[in-house]
């Protein structure tokens, strides 16, 4: 009876293991494939930045707003905003703000679904780290 | 129980407000308004955030995108009640605000940061708003907070004393 008990345990923590394994096997393998989908210009901390602060604020983005939020110089900002306005992720219009023509940038359609592979891939990312979390790995280094 | 977007186009036609959807002005004054009429005192219960582009609500965005002839063409079936025609009445007096946008935007964040810390001096709110919103110049900064404490008054706060004070002033001629 104890050894039945303890081979069923045994099986079930088997499965468990296994179960563990091939669910981030899949997972690895799903984020070696967004990667190669993914645009490797637009995964840069600014640009992802630009394009989920565009997504929130979907009314558009004053450049002098933009700016002040992500305290960077006009060169540097410029510069991203350009290369995502030439893949085509985002807009510029211009609107007339107390007497003055103010940029505004806004997200397109092709912008948008960039955004969410980048977020679905950072998903499969926070899966496989979750799953190796509290799993102490016994590493030692060894020179 | 009447909708956020009914009240919110009640709101607009008080204040003759007829806002184009497709025009950044028209959204940016919509959103402003909403901000002041909710900070007011009506019960409209969108979420707002003050960065970036604030007094922003995304969900308000949502909602007059998805009924924007309704929006552009003032359609409501709400009926303000007459503390809140009051509220609007004051938002209607506060001159100035509708003719820039750098005002309202220093307007309705003073009032969103002065609702977040009532204790804030008027110097710093002013060292806020310089933080959060450096693009604004230091006349609409100071403009914005004196406008924001005419539309934060309550007539409550109008003692006899005070009344008594203002009227010299008015009288001083």
């Amino acid at each position: 009876m104890a050894v039945d008990t303890f081979n069923t345990l045994k099986s079930k923590v088997i499965t468990k293991v296994n179960g563990r394994s091939k669910l981030t096997e899949d997972e690895i393998q799903k984020l070696l494939d967004l990667s190669d989908k993914l645009c490797s210009k637009t995964v840069t901390l600014t640009r992802c930045l630009i394009l989920g602060l565009l997504s929130y604020f979907a009314d558009g983005i004053q450049y002098r707003e933009l700016k002040s939020a992500l305290k960077m110089s006009d060169g540097k900002l410029i510069a991203n905003l350009n290369e995502l306005k030439t893949m085509g992720y985002i807009t510029k219009s211009e609107v007339q703000v107390d007497q003055r023509t103010i940029d505004v940038y806004s997200l397109t359609e092709k912008g948008r679904n960039e955004l969410n592979k980048i977020t679905e891939w950072m998903k499969t990312i926070e899966k496989i780290a979750r799953q190796g979390e509290g799993k102490k790995c016994p590493v030692t280094l060894t020179k | 129980m009447p909708s956020n977007i009914d009240k919110v186009i009640a709101c607009l036609k008080y204040l003759e407000i007829s806002p184009k959807i497709n025009d950044y002005r028209g959204r940016f004054f919509t959103q402003k308004t909403t901000f002041l009429a909710k900070a007011l005192g009506i019960v409209i219960t969108y979420p707002f955030t003050v960065y970036v582009a604030g007094p922003y609500s995304h969900d308000l965005t949502c909602d007059y995108y998805a009924n924007a002839k309704k929006v552009e063409s003032l359609q409501t079936d709400y009926k303000l009640s007459d503390a809140e025609m009051e509220t609007l009445e004051k938002i209607k007096n506060c001159q100035g605000i509708y003719n820039s946008m750098s005002l309202m935007e220093a307007t309705t964040t003073t009032i969103y940061l002065k609702q977040r810390s009532p204790q804030l001096s008027d110097d710093n709110l002013f060292v806020e708003l310089k933080r959060l919103k450096p693009h604004l110049n230091d006349a609409d900064k100071l403009i914005g907070i004196t406008k924001s404490k005419a539309l934060l008054f309550k007539t409550e706060y109008l003692t006899d004393e005070i009344k008594k004070e203002m009227a010299a002033w008015d009288n001083i001629d």
